[in-house]
């Protein structure tokens, strides 16, 4: 991303000049305190925003003309799994993507089957996603997103609102992703235990990144931006 | 989140679910086709006919009668509009005539989709090919709208929390102005489905 700039009509700009670079396979998350843009900007790559500036995946520049073909080449999970899990049966929501993508039919169900396999999921895949736990229903989320084998994830809070158990699941399941991965969270440990690197991001933008040791354990800026040091820095 | 009640009946054990939810469709649509075009002089045959299969299901898969009834005087209003507007061209005898056909067609729909769960009535619907757009819609209204009760119940329970000074009356035209809020919330909610849609490659064609 070069010199983003966006604002939601009548409202302050949430990114101004906004430029940030992911490198291929790294696992980089965003912090900032609410209404600093974060989930802003995921929207803004998936092109379902338009902000100016400059937003690039392995070469491919994104334009309004372009915006589906970009998000060919990258998968999201969304906040809440309500959103996103909207087909009859969770085999159908894995396989809704693969399916609009034209893949042929004997390798939507193979590779939605390994995605289920790699999420843990060993539930019926003919019932309805209804049914799930909200732990569950994020893995299913994640093994739609997964079945795309896009090289570039973004993740937008996925460990919100899951016990303690489902966020173990959730995290061992986004370890085995190879992917670059962007993770939007307000679970700090996450990003200093998983992320290769941290960008902070306050009121217009940028305020600071580097890898999560560098960033986070600095108390003063933390607290200037209403965040606090990981649980996993302060115990040492 | 509560679990929406619709298909409280559609459980495995009872004889009427084990019965394939395509065959089950035929014999509703049948029955529906019988009971829309059927002369008149056949209607107190066909409808005490009915009445005994129905009675049969009823007590076979142990369904409430209590069930049942809300769910046709549900649309009694309705059939009683119609009739309002129609009853010169109908007549007495019509009138009753077409009463008797609306209730017993209720009752069909609500016997199948009480009986079969809801992913089985969307796959016998496609077995049928009725047009795919036309199941998914079907099928997100049916999953958004225990998103909906939730939500309502959500506002009800707050509501309820902190308005215990409030007669019935005031409360109801709270309930009222909740309605925009749980609108716009509905309208929200919409915009990132779509969302969660197009970053799935939705372009607008199901297939």
């Amino acid at each position: 991303m070069k010199d983003l700039s966006f604002a939601y009509p009548g409202n302050e700009p949430v990114f101004k000049g906004f430029s940030l670079a992911v490198g291929k396979g790294e696992t980089c998350g965003l912090i900032g305190a609410n209404g600093t843009g974060k989930s802003t900007l995921l929207l803004l790559i998936c092109g379902l925003l338009q902000g100016h500036g400059e937003i690039c995946l392995e070469g491919q520049v994104l334009e309004k003309a372009n915006a589906a073909a970009f998000r060919r080449r990258l998968s999201m999970v969304f906040q809440n799994p309500d959103d996103q899990l909207f087909m009859p049966t969770i085999f159908e929501d894995v396989a809704f993507g693969l399916d609009q993508f034209g893949w042929d039919e004997e390798t939507v169900r193979r590779t939605v089957r390994t995605s289920l396999d790699g999420v843990g999921i060993t539930v019926d895949w003919s019932q309805s996603s209804q049914q799930l736990s909200l732990g569950q229903k994020k893995r299913v989320c994640l093994a739609a997103a997964l079945a795309r084998n896009a090289p570039l994830m973004l993740l937008d809070e996925p460990t919100n609102e899951l016990d303690p158990k489902g966020r173990r699941e959730l995290l061992r399941s986004l370890d085995d992703i190879d992917a670059t991965k962007l993770i939007v969270t307000h679970d700090l440990d996450l990003v200093a235990t998983h992320c290769d690197r941290v960008c902070l991001l306050g009121r217009g933008g940028m305020i600071a990144e580097g890898k999560p040791t560098e960033i986070m354990t600095q108390e003063a800026l933390m607290e200037a931006h209403d965040l606090e040091v990981p649980l996993t820095f302060k115990m040492g | 989140m509560i679990p929406l009640e619709l298909q409280p009946h559609s459980v495995a054990s009872r004889p009427l679910a084990t019965v394939k939810s395509p065959t089950k469709l035929a014999m509703a649509l049948g029955s529906l086709l019988l009971l829309a075009m059927m002369p008149a002089t056949w209607l107190p045959s066909v409808s005490i006919g009915l009445g005994l299969v129905y009675m049969v299901i009823v007590v076979l898969n142990r369904i409430s009668v209590l069930f049942l009834l809300k769910r046709i005087v549900c649309v009694i209003p309705f059939v009683l509009c119609i009739l309002f507007f129609h009853y010169k061209s109908m007549g007495l005898q019509g009138s009753f005539h077409f009463l008797i056909r609306s209730t017993f067609s209720v009752a069909t729909l609500v016997l199948f989709t009480a009986t079969t769960p809801f992913p089985q009535i969307l796959s016998s619907l496609k077995a049928f090919r009725v047009p795919h757009l036309f199941v998914l819609v079907l099928a997100l209204a049916y999953r958004y709208m225990a998103l909906v009760q939730s939500e309502l119940s959500n506002m009800h329970r707050s509501v309820t929390l902190r308005t215990s000074h409030l007669g019935h009356f005031e409360r109801w035209r709270l309930y009222g102005r909740m309605m925009g809020s749980l609108f716009l919330k509905a309208f929200d909610r919409s915009e990132r489905v779509h969302h969660a849609m197009l970053c799935r490659g939705f372009h607008g064609d199901l297939n």
